[in-house]
This record gives structure tokens, sequence and C-alpha cells, in this order.
């Protein structure tokens, strides 16, 4: 059977199969059943895919799994996987008076759906399959966020909707104007497929591609979180639970990137390939300076990180935008470091906020005293978050320097500016919520072993790949897309 | 008979216009309807002229959903919503028209670039269609209210549609992807619909919607 | 020779056959209006009856009022009457098509207009000052729009006079996208310049939400008269250029009669039509507040902008 094909039926049985299941424990039990499964499918895929050199198709192309594509499915199940093992803890401690039996039934419907919306993106060869999916985990995050109903939530859901809707339209017309610069050399539905484009790039007239491209950044990055059009991230995810936000910036805002990515790679052929690149450095630098502006102003927890997720993707944005192979090893190194301690430390404070009932800073304090475990784990989550050495993240930075230093000398002095501001401002904020000589009352939780686990095996994995860089995963990976760029 | 293609073109591009100078609700959707229809007999037009089996199909599958469904929905989201006492202020409607003529003349230079890669006939419908987005997304970004930013997506939905219509290349998965962003639409008119019941009962609660049947 | 002649001779009756007609227009409006309102209206004459007496009384001026007060009726009226010699009624061509263009048609108008606020500013009273700035201010915005619209025919028809613009929409029979656009404006400058609800209400006494009638508040007797002819000249004339410009059908290029009278009933019919189209804009709408004013015109001119600038995109193909 075909590796792809798989691969998606564990998703696809958890949609159909979750809403059904009205007893709480068992259905998170089942969701993480799910998600293992198809985790192990992942592994097999990607086996697959790393060990030959054609992708593989499926579905008359529609589906495709290359190298690149492999790295991010492994990304996006391993989250998936922790995520929904996370949960079940965090929805047992969760109040009976705010959350009533829908919204769990709701809850793990939509989770897979969003996973499997964005699994389909990360595997789609045909734009209009991408775009479609895309939709998709759009409004399925959007229900996510606005999980717990309060007026807040409600009110960022409708942010997000409309900011999104709008990101989506715009990414619509750059698929039809990508269309249309190509239907002359690619009649019908070839026109549509990402692997037939990218081969006959170089006969589409520049101009329009030019144009489809803005669109298509502009559309796709408000899904990014880049700097104009970054309103919805903060108030997204300081009002969804912990999970969703897990998943939103460790794997959502990765396949927005990719999707960027690969029209990119479409560009590449072309003259204007340095166009693309000098897009993706502009709004990488402005996204930076902003975020870490940003940080310094922070007073609740979520939307601190949420901040840190910004300045994070505009880091990977302009590793991308640099374009050497040493850049794209440092991007992808940080997207990968990234997205594992991101979601480290969004399960840690999931289980702070559940006890304290805060998000606001000033009032959690001296944490290694009254919860030594997750208190210290959140001290080791924000050091990989700020990029210390034994973790994977000091790294990617590391290389990320080098790789401009290398290119564009000239603008390391921004990056070093925003990397240097975003270090002082989370850390001086988490000093006093770690050590503090007045710790604040909260509530105890029951079954905290299965929301420690998660996030001690993202924090191990950081600090092994900060020992041993995993090149044998990412090398492929750099490989194909450098020699796209030849 | 292009020229009266190019008429209806310019048409939906007034009307979108027209759209950032109305203060109250109820003519922002009075107009996307008057759009819709626009838009519809645009379509007509077109299977007149060159008929097509595709084209035709979109056309019934458009016919149905913007005009018959979507502006059924909307009427009833303003009766529900009692939309006819709603004004909204804008910021100042003549600096507002101001930013609109900007973008429709950055449009119309941005497209007299691309002039000598694509024909004489696509850019008139190429450059008008990208105008009616910009005013949508400017529509979008100056107003307050949660409907007038439903109706600003309809009108970019519209615009989309258009130039896929006008650039005549049979974009395959034109009816799906229309679909889509419809989907989207009545996602978040649902949404509406939704925030509309939890502000007046407190909470989204299927028990608070029960009351009433107690009561009859 | 002959035929010079005659087409001469046709062109200035044409011109004074709208300056005779204007009144009647006026009191089709008052008839419809009553329709509208279900209520019973003045006879269709009512408008020359009422010029007739007020011809025959005396004026009554008052003390400081100088040589501009008494001046300016008549400059008002020979100004408009004027522009009536450009407009085409049932004939296409006009009696000075090649001595007045569009520019000058919008100068004429002016003039008139400032004649009148002078006139009101000079007797000194609070009224007249207050309406002649209410005046000029609704001018100042309605102006511009006039002129780009002119600017936008130009532009198509590649001819400043009017009466050329017309014979070039009567042989070219196609629909200018961007004609819609200064369709639009120009109606709204019309019901603006014509003193119509929603800016102006034409019919009411009180003075504080006068914007053309408080002007006029100091007049009587022949003055008055004048300017009474005088406003209804200003009304056809509006509805002349909407009707010519934008739907020139049926006016006749040759002096044959049958041709002749066809153009006559023709325009008679669009008259009525557009007086028909202005009463029901009117009873639709509520007066808007003096400062939303600005917002209505500004809106006017954007999109008479609007229509140059569809011009300009598509003015290659068409």
């Amino acid at each position: 059977m075909n590796p792809i094909l798989l691969f998606l039926i564990p998703s696809v049985a958890a949609i159909v199969t979750l809403p059904l299941i009205k007893n709480r424990r068992l259905a998170s039990n089942v969701s993480a059943f799910f998600s293992t499964l198809s985790f192990l499918f992942a592994i097999k895929l990607v086996m697959n895919a790393y060990t030959q050199s054609e992708p593989l198709f499926f579905f008359h192309q529609w589906l495709f799994c290359d190298k690149l594509s492999a790295f991010f499915i492994l990304l996006n199940s391993f989250i998936a996987l922790t995520t929904s093992f996370y949960a079940i803890s965090y929805l047992n401690n969760e109040s009976r008076t705010t959350l009533y039996y829908l919204i769990y039934r709701f809850y793990h419907t939509f989770f897979h759906i969003f996973t499997f919306s964005m699994l389909v993106v990360i595997l789609s060869n045909n734009i209009g399959l991408m775009w479609i999916a895309m939709e998709l985990a759009t409004i399925a995050s959007v229900v996510l966020v606005a999980l717990y109903q309060t007026s807040e939530a409600l009110e960022a859901a409708w942010k997000y909707l409309i900011l999104c809707g709008v990101g989506i339209g715009l990414a619509l017309l750059g698929t039809i104007i990508l269309y249309f610069a190509a239907h002359h050399y690619l009649p019908g539905e070839q026109g549509l497929l990402w692997t037939a484009l990218v081969t006959h790039a170089a006969k589409f007239p520049v101009k329009l591609l030019a144009v489809a491209f803005v669109f298509l950044f502009v559309g796709y990055g408000t899904k990014v979180g880049f700097f104009p059009l970054h309103n919805w991230l903060p108030d997204a995810y300081s009002e969804s639970s912990a999970m969703v936000n897990c998943l939103s910036s460790g794997a959502l805002l990765n396949i927005a990137l990719l999707v960027i990515l690969r029209f990119k790679l479409i560009l590449s052929h072309t003259v204007i390939a340095s166009f693309s690149s000098d897009l993706f450095l502009i709004f990488g630098l402005l996204s930076l300076l902003f975020a870490a502006l940003s940080l310094l102003r922070q007073r609740k927890l979520k939307r601190l990180f949420a901040y840190s997720s910004i300045e994070h993707m505009g880091l990977i944005s302009v590793a991308l935008g640099i374009g050497t192979p040493l850049a794209y090893l440092a991007g992808f190194l940080h997207i990968l470091m990234h997205s594992l301690s991101k979601s480290a430390i969004f399960f840690n404070i999931g289980s702070i906020i559940q006890r304290f009932h805060t998000q606001n800073m000033s009032q959690l304090k001296g944490l290694t005293t009254t919860i030594p475990v997750t208190g210290w784990c959140f001290l080791l989550c924000c050091f990989a978050i700020l990029g210390l050495p034994p973790f994977g993240l000091f790294f990617s930075e590391l290389l990320l320097i080098l790789a401009t230093l290398k290119t564009f000398p000239w603008l390391v002095i921004p990056l070093a500016l925003g990397l240097i501001i975003a270090f002082l401002a989370i850390f001086s904020k988490i000093q006093s919520i770690a050590f503090s000589s007045h710790p604040t009352e909260n509530q105890p939780l029951c079954n905290t072993r299965a929301s420690n686990w998660p996030v001690m095996l993202h924090l191990g994995l950081t600090v092994i790949a900060g020992f041993w860089i995993p090149t044998w995963l990412l090398q492929p990976v750099i490989h194909l897309l450098t020699q796209g760029t030849v | 008979m292009t020229s009266v293609l190019l008429f209806l073109i310019s048409i939906m591009v007034m009307l979108s216009f027209l759209m950032l100078m109305q203060i109250h609700v109820i003519n922002l959707i009075k107009l996307v309807i008057i759009q819709n229809i626009i838009l519809t007999s645009y379509l007509v037009c077109k299977a007149w002229i060159y008929p097509s089996l595709e084209l035709q199909l979109s056309l019934s599958i458009t016919f149905i959903i913007k005009v018959i469904l979507l502006p059924w929905a909307l009427w009833k989201l303003a009766g529900y919503l009692k939309l006819k006492q709603h004004t909204e202020s804008l910021i100042n409607k003549p600096t507002l028209q101001f930013i609109g003529i900007l973008l429709v003349i950055f449009t119309l230079i941005l497209s007299h670039q691309i002039e000598n890669t694509i024909g004489q006939q696509d850019i008139i419908g190429f450059s008008l269609s990208l105008a009616n987005s910009m005013l949508a997304i400017l529509l979008i970004t100056s107003r307050r209210k949660a409907i007038s930013q439903i109706i600003g997506l309809l009108v970019m939905e519209n615009s989309i549609f258009l130039l896929s219509a006008t650039l005549n290349i049979g974009f395959p998965w034109l009816v799906e992807l229309g679909m889509g962003f419809d989907i989207l639409i009545g996602f978040m008119i649902f949404g509406l619909f939704l925030l509309r019941i939890h502000t007046t009962h407190g909470s989204l609660h299927l028990k608070n919607l029960e009351k009433l049947k107690e009561k009859l | 020779m002959i035929k010079q002649i005659v087409h001469q001779f046709l062109l200035v009756a044409q011109g004074f056959l709208i300056i005779m007609i204007a009144p009647l227009i006026i009191g089709w409006t008052k008839q419809v209006k009553c329709w509208f309102q279900q209520r019973s209206a003045p006879p269709l004459l009512q408008s020359y009856y009422a010029v007739y007496k007020l011809l025959i009384k005396e004026p009554v001026l008052s003390d400081n009022a100088s040589w501009l007060f008494r001046a300016a009726p008549y400059i008002y009226f020979i100004s408009l009457a004027a522009i009536c010699f450009n407009l085409p009624f049932f004939m296409a061509d006009t009696f000075s098509s090649q001595s007045m263009d569009l520019i000058v048609l919008v100068g004429l108008l002016a003039l008139s207009r400032l004649l009148l606020a002078l006139a009101a500013m000079d007797v000194g009273t609070a009224f007249g000052d207050l309406g002649a700035r209410r005046e000029m201010l609704v001018a100042c915005l309605t102006e511009p729009v006039l002129l780009i619209v002119f600017y936008n025919v130009t532009l198509l028809t590649h001819s400043p006079y009017l009466s050329g613009s017309v014979l070039f929409f009567l042989h070219h029979t196609i629909f200018y996208p961007s004609l819609v656009f200064s369709l639009i404006a120009l109606i709204l400058v019309l019901i603006a310049e014509t003193g119509r609800i929603p800016i102006d209400n034409p019919a009411t006494h009180l003075e504080l939400t006068m914007i053309h009638e408080a002007m006029i508040l100091e007049y009587s007797g022949r003055y008055l008269a004048l300017i009474e002819w005088g406003n209804a000249i200003k009304f056809i004339l509006y509805l002349l250029l909407i009707a010519s410009l934008f739907f020139p059908i049926g006016l006749s290029t040759q002096e044959k009669t049958h041709f002749l009278t066809l153009g006559l009933f023709a325009t008679l019919l669009k008259l009525f039509l557009l007086g028909l189209f202005v009463v029901f804009i009117e009873s639709i709408n509520s007066k808007l507040r003096l400062f939303k004013v600005p917002d209505y015109l500004a809106g006017a001119f954007m999109l008479s902008v609007l229509g140059v600038l569809i011009t300009q995109l598509l003015g290659a193909s068409i």
C-alpha cells in the first residue's frame, strides 16, 4: 500500500470516531493512540522518502512526499504525538465548570482535523489543494481558539478569523495569478502541480510571477506572523489552551513557512530569484526587531512567548532568505529546535497556569520552591528558548550568524541587536517567576507525570541535538534545496 | 459585446467604491447583493459569447450560491441582528475615498507594467479585479463592526471570482476554490450568530436556548 | 444659402425654446412630487403665472441696496440664458457650438452664481449673508466635479465643444464604462446645484435651513421674476446636460421635419423621465445636515476622478 495513504489513515479514522466517544477519559486515550499510530506510519514514510531519490506520489500526483515534506511530516507528527499525550493530563485537570462535555468532543475532533489538514498541506503537490487544506486548518484552529467561549476568547478568535481570512483571500489571488502565468505551457490541471511548475518556471513571464509571489507571500505570511499582519497572534495564543498553543507555534507557523518556501523554490529557477530572497530577508528582519522590542512590554506569560514565536519565525525567514547551504542548515536546525523548545515551554506554561489560574507574571513567583519539577523545567525550557549553550537553539543561532557574516556582513548588526534585546527581555522576566522569597499559593493538580514527561522528552532532544547535530536528518533536505537553486 | 462586459466590470468597481462611503450597515448588504447579481450577469453574458461547458457549470453553481443562498443568509442575519438600526462611524469619509483612489491608481500603474506580457484584452479585467480586491482590503481594515468585515470578505471573493472569470484561462479548480471560500464566509456568518447568542445569553450552553421551549 | 439661414434660424429657435420651456419642467416636477405625496398639484403652467404676477408688481428695494443689487438679476438671467444657446434640444448642433466650449459653460454658471451671492451680501441682512456663504461652499465643491466630468467627456470624444461631444456619442453608440462614473457624479452635482433634497429643500420656509432661497429673500417684483426664471433655466440646463451627453438617442443631425419632431419629442420624454427620477430621489431621502454636505460632494468628486482613471486605462482599446 502506498505509504502516504497508510500514513493518512489514522488521522481520518480519528476524525471519524472521536465525535462519537462520550467518555472523556476514553476519548483522550483514543486520541493519543491514533497520534501514536500516525507517528509510527510517519517514521515508515520518512524512511521511504529519505532512502529513495525520487519523491513518492499518490492520488494522480495531487499528494507527494519528497525530502522536504518528509522532514516536516516527522516534526509535525512528533509534536502532535506529545501534544495528545499531554492533553490526557491537562484535560483531566480542567475544572468541570469551564469545559462541559460537548466541548471535549469538539476539542478532540477539531484537534485531529487540524493535524490532518496540516499534514495534507505538507503533502500536497497541487497548489489548489494546498490552499483548501490551509483554509481548513485556519477554520479548525479558530474553533480551537474559541473553545473556552469567554468573551475575550471569542474576540480573539474573531480577529484571527478575519485577518487570516484576508490572508487566505490574497493567497487565492496569488494562486490564480500564478496559474495565469503558467497556463500557456502547462494547460489544464498540470498548471496547478508544484512539481510541474518548478521544472518549467524559467519560461513563465517574469513580472506576473513577481506579482503572484508578492500576493502569495503577503497572504500566507499573515499565517506565519510576519510583521504588519501579526496582530492576531498574541491574542489567539493568550486565549487558547496549551495544546492549541503548542500545535500553533510548533506546527502551524512552520507549515505556513513551508508553503511560502515552496513558492520561493518555484521562483528560484527564474531571473527574479533574488527578489524572493529579499522579501524573506526584509520581512524576517522587521518581524525580528518588532517582536524583540514588543517583548519588553509584555506582562502576561502566554503573550510573551507568542511574541517570542514571531521573533523566531523572523530569524528562520532571514536564514531562508540568505540562501547559502550553511544558512539553510541553520534555518532548518532552527525550525527543528524552535518547535521542540517552544512546545516544551507551552506545555510547561499550561500546567503552571492551570495551577495558578492567572497569566500575569507579577502574580507568579517562586515556582522552584512550590512546584520544584515544573519550576525547574520551566527554567530549563526558558534557557532552551533563549539560546543558551547546551541546548540546540544556541548552535542554530551561531550557524545563522556565521552564515550572515559570510554573505551580508552588515546584516549581523540588526540580527544580533534583535537577539540581544529578546534575550534581555525574556531573561529579566523569568527570574522573578522562578526564584523568589515570597512564593505564591497554587492549586495542586493530579496526574502530573503525564504532563511532565513530554516536556522532559523535548528538552532532552534539544540537548542531544546540541551535542550531536542531526545532519542525517537535515542534509538531504538542504541538498534538495540547493540543487533547486543551481 | 465586449463593451457590455467591460461596463459590468466597471459597475462592480463602482459598487465597491460606493461601499466605502456607507454609514448604514444595511446599505452595505444591499450593495453586496447587487454586486453579486452583476457578477452573475457578467458570467451569463460571457457564457453567451463564448459558450463552454465548465463556464456554464460554474455559472449555475455561482447563481445558486451567490444570488440565492448568500443574500438569503445575509438578510436573515440582518433581521436577526436588527441591523436596520445600526450605523457605524467611519474614520473620515473623504480620506478613506482618497486612499481608495490611490490604491486604484497603484493597481493601474502595476498592471500597466505587465501590459506587454499579457494581451490588451486581458489587462483590463486583470487590473480592475486587482483594484476591486484592494478596495475590499481597505473596506475590511477601516471598519469596526463584524458584519462589515464579513461583507469586505465577500467583496474580496467577488473580485477573485471576477479575476478568474475575465482571464479566460479555464482555471481548473475555480468552482471548488470558490465554494471553499464561500464555506469560509459561511463559517464566519455562523460564527456571528453564535457570538450574538453568546452575548445575549452569557454563554453558548444549549440549556439557555431551551428556556423558551419550556415556557411554551 | 437658404439652407444655412434656415439652419441658423432653427438653432436660435432652439435656444429660445429652452428658455421658454424651463418653467414648464419645474411645474412638471411639482406635479410629480404631489403625485408621490398623494395631494393635488397646482396647474402645470403655474410658474408662468407666478412670473407674470411678479412682473406686474412694483419691486421694493431697501435703502442701502446699491447698483449691484439692481443689476444682479439681469446678469444672472442673461448668463444662464446664454448657456441655453449651447445646449442641444431637438438638434445635435447648437447656436454657439463653435464659440462656447465646456469650460466657458462652467464659467458662465460661476458668473451667475457669483453675482447672486454678492448681491445677497450687498444688502447686509443676516440671512442673505448666510445663504451666500452656504451657496459658495456648495459651489466650491461642485465646480471641480463638473470640470472633471467634462474632462472625462473630452478625453473620450476629443472635442472641447458640447455639440461636438454629443455628435460623437450619437455616432459611436457603445457603452463607455467610465461614463457610468461620470453620470453618477453629474447626478449628484445636479441635486446639489439646483438645490434639491437631500442638499436643500426648495419648498422650505425655514430660513435657517435654506441655502439658495436665503440669498433671494430680499428680492421682489421683476427682479424676483428674473431670478425665479433663472432657477428654472438652471434646472433644465442640468437635465439637458445629462440627457444629451449620456443618452443622446433621438437628437437629429439634419433639418428634415420628421427628424426634428422626433428629436423634440425624444428630448421632452427624456426631460420628463429625468424630472421623475429627480423627484424620486427627493422623495426617498431626507435633507442632509449641512456639515455632511462636503462628504457627499467629496464622494461625487472621487467618483468622477475614478471615471477619468478608467478612461485612461481603457482608452487604448475602446
